[in-house]
């Protein structure tokens, strides 16, 4: 091959790849637009003043720009005391259900013991059956709670934990808390691609089991941690099922929402606003708005943390 | 000398025995602790008939299978409404996968604007679950306005966009395609299905991503060294490596198909809970659970001989 072929032929390849990229972008740039195109107008509307709303003309561009929605809205369902009790509830549920859920993967994982395949069963029952099935005797469960008949037996009756964080708290710590099995299959599912030798090395060095699960395993499998955090985080975030069964007196974000702005009395109007009225729906948008973007701030967060540890590890392989 | 060794042998696989079980204690403790009483109580419901009291409690009747069968014989809607949600799936899962891996490879690689498109991408997943498609669904704005707007603006603006409206596209596609309407009809389901492809995929193209991400650099180094090419290194290093999460996200997007907000199934579910007619509630999950454990055993079955665990190999 002639120099003048190299420099032909590495063109080409240049072209080629300059194309693939450009395909590629292409593509993410469509698909943005297409996962975005419903927030487009919820952000739109967001800005509108109510004579915007009103006006069928005006369907992107609001003509008089204001903040008005956000600010009633945030008054109106009390946003920041929310946002402080979801922000408290989802990273502390997250943390737990993380390290909980890893921990159960790796035992069933890397053991063998007597009644494996039924735990492992059991995992499988949990990510399957829908918690609807359950949701009146779980509700009957935390509203009289007690262990195997112990706490009656001394205090005399039962626990009332509703309106409390113990039955969150209570199903993290054992791993029955939302889509919890699926965060134990993953880490199960990811611990056992991992090579034996890693743990074998470690027992050489005299580490003990534990030592080496936090020291050596748990290191090396952030990419998971972190996602597992994710879903946590984002799912307790926007949660009704177990908030609106176990708080009605702590205000989270997903539970204000859940009200919605019904009845709220605005200056110029005669009557309460109703269900289905423009002006409820684009309130109601904003606040949907408000809870999201925190979200995704925490979200690219976390991305941050999650290159980082991929950088560190890199073991498996 | 060998009889000391094995016995010590016993020893320890017996304290790895003991260790797996402090594991998953936690687990465990809580099965024991509330989730087998609260199973055991829905199967019971579903055998009974559950009436609530106006002053507040329940009265319950056992009544057999009469629950099941009327879900199964009596409800019309029910069942084919089951095997409608699973004829989707399957079709939609091969797409589902293809998309999610594929999205997940191209966010794996190094990007100008990388984080921003994670970002952009993990928004389906605040999305799809809870309270955000809830309210969605209540708060649908164009369907205010068409309410709303009764007045002339409504036949002006209808008149304005009605060359480009659905169904005028719509009967002039059926114009064309009346040769072949199967055809037209694969084709629309297809195409009104990407949507819903891509905005159910945002956990799983996470799980791929995270799958990804554990993949040591040095393999990919050692193939390109070995003179493969990255489409090599595709099906020799990526889909064995990341054949754990294929399964998990294979199990997630069934169960997801089911427990998704605008499913008519969970809805139905939905409704007689609210009712407080647990007794039609529970027999409905437990044949919705039970379809879905075949779908799961079945899967289950093939993908335990196709999928490669790296430890397990050694």
């Amino acid at each position: 091959m002639t120099y003048q072929d190299f420099k032909q032929s590495h063109a080409a390849r240049l072209m080629r790849r300059g194309f693939l990229k450009f395909l590629e972008y292409a593509l993410l740039i469509g698909l943005s637009y297409y996962i975005l195109s419903p927030l487009l107008l919820k952000i739109a509307t967001s800005f509108m003043p109510e004579t915007d709303l009103l006006d069928s003309l005006v369907v992107y561009i609001p003509t008089h720009f204001t903040l008005w929605n956000y600010k009633r809205a945030a008054e109106f369902l009390s946003y920041w005391e929310s946002l402080r009790n979801t922000f408290l509830i989802s990273l502390v549920a997250g943390l737990i259900q993380m390290m909980v859920c890893s921990f159960v993967g790796y035992g069933l994982a890397k053991f063998k013991f007597k009644g494996r395949g039924i735990v492992m069963a059991v995992v499988l029952f949990s990510i399957i059956t829908p918690p609807l099935t359950y949701q009146p005797s779980m509700y009957l469960k935390f509203r009289y709670f007690d262990v195997f008949g112990i706490i009656e037996a001394t205090t005399g009756s039962t626990l009332n934990l509703l309106d409390s964080f113990w039955p969150l708290l209570i199903l993290s710590v054992t791993g029955f808390a939302f889509k919890n099995g699926l965060y134990i299959f993953m880490m199960m599912q990811f611990f056992r691609g991992f090579p034996e030798e890693l743990e074998e090395a470690a027992y050489v060095d005299g580490y003990g089991v534990f030592r080496t699960f936090f020291r050596i395993i748990l290191p090396n499998s952030i990419p998971m941690l972190i996602t597992v955090f994710t879903f946590a985080f984002a799912w307790q975030w926007t949660d009704t099922f177990y908030t609106s069964m176990f708080f009605s007196r702590i205000k989270t974000l997903s539970n204000m929402l859940l009200r919605g702005f019904e009845g709220m009395n605005v200056e110029g109007h005669t009557m309460a606003l109703a269900a289905g009225q423009p002006l409820t729906i684009a309130l109601g948008g904003t606040y949907s708005l408000m809870v999201i973007i925190p979200l995704i701030v925490i979200y690219i967060f976390t991305q941050k943390f999650l290159t980082q540890g991929i950088e560190r590890s890199g073991i498996v392989g | 000398m060998s009889k000391e060794k094995k016995k010590k042998s016993v020893s320890l696989s017996k304290k790895k025995a003991r260790l797996g079980w402090v594991f998953v204690s936690p687990f465990v403790i809580g099965f024991f602790l509330f989730y087998l009483v609260v199973i055991i109580e829905s199967i019971e419901y579903s055998f009974m008939e559950v009436k609530s009291l106006p002053e507040g409690g329940f009265v319950t009747r056992f009544v057999g299978w009469s629950n099941y069968e009327y879900m199964t014989r009596t409800l019309p809607t029910f069942m084919s409404d089951m095997w409608g949600t699973v004829s989707t799936m399957l079709y939609s899962l091969p797409m589902l996968l293809l998309f999610a891996l594929f999205v997940a490879v191209i966010l794996n690689q190094k990007l100008r604007g990388r984080a921003l498109f994670r970002a952009i991408f993990f928004v389906p997943v605040i999305l799809s679950t809870g309270i955000i498609a809830k309210s969605d669904a209540a708060n649908n704005l164009v369907t205010a306005f068409a309410t709303m707007n009764t007045g002339e603006m409504t036949t002006v603006a209808e008149e304005a966009t009605s060359a480009f409206s659905v169904d005028g596209l719509m009967y002039y596609i059926e114009d064309m395609f009346t040769f072949a309407p199967w055809l037209l009809d694969f084709i629309e389901t297809a195409a009104s299905n990407v949507y819903a492809v891509i905005s159910q995929a945002g956990v799983q193209i996470l799980i791929f991503l995270a799958g990804l991400q554990s993949i040591s650099p040095s393999l990919y180094e050692a193939a390109k060294m070995e003179g493969c090419s990255s489409w090599e290194s595709f099906w020799k290093i990526t889909l064995p490596m990341i054949s754990p999460m294929i399964l998990v996200n294979i199990i997630y997007s069934i169960v997801d198909c089911f427990t998704r907000y605008d499913n008519t199934v969970m809805n139905t579910i939905q409704q007689y809970i609210t009712l407080t007619d647990y007794g039609y509630a529970s027999a409905a999950a437990w044949i919705y659970f039970c379809v879905i454990a075949v779908l799961v055993l079945i899967i289950f079955g093939i993908a335990s001989r196709l999928v490669f665990y790296q430890g397990k190999e050694r």
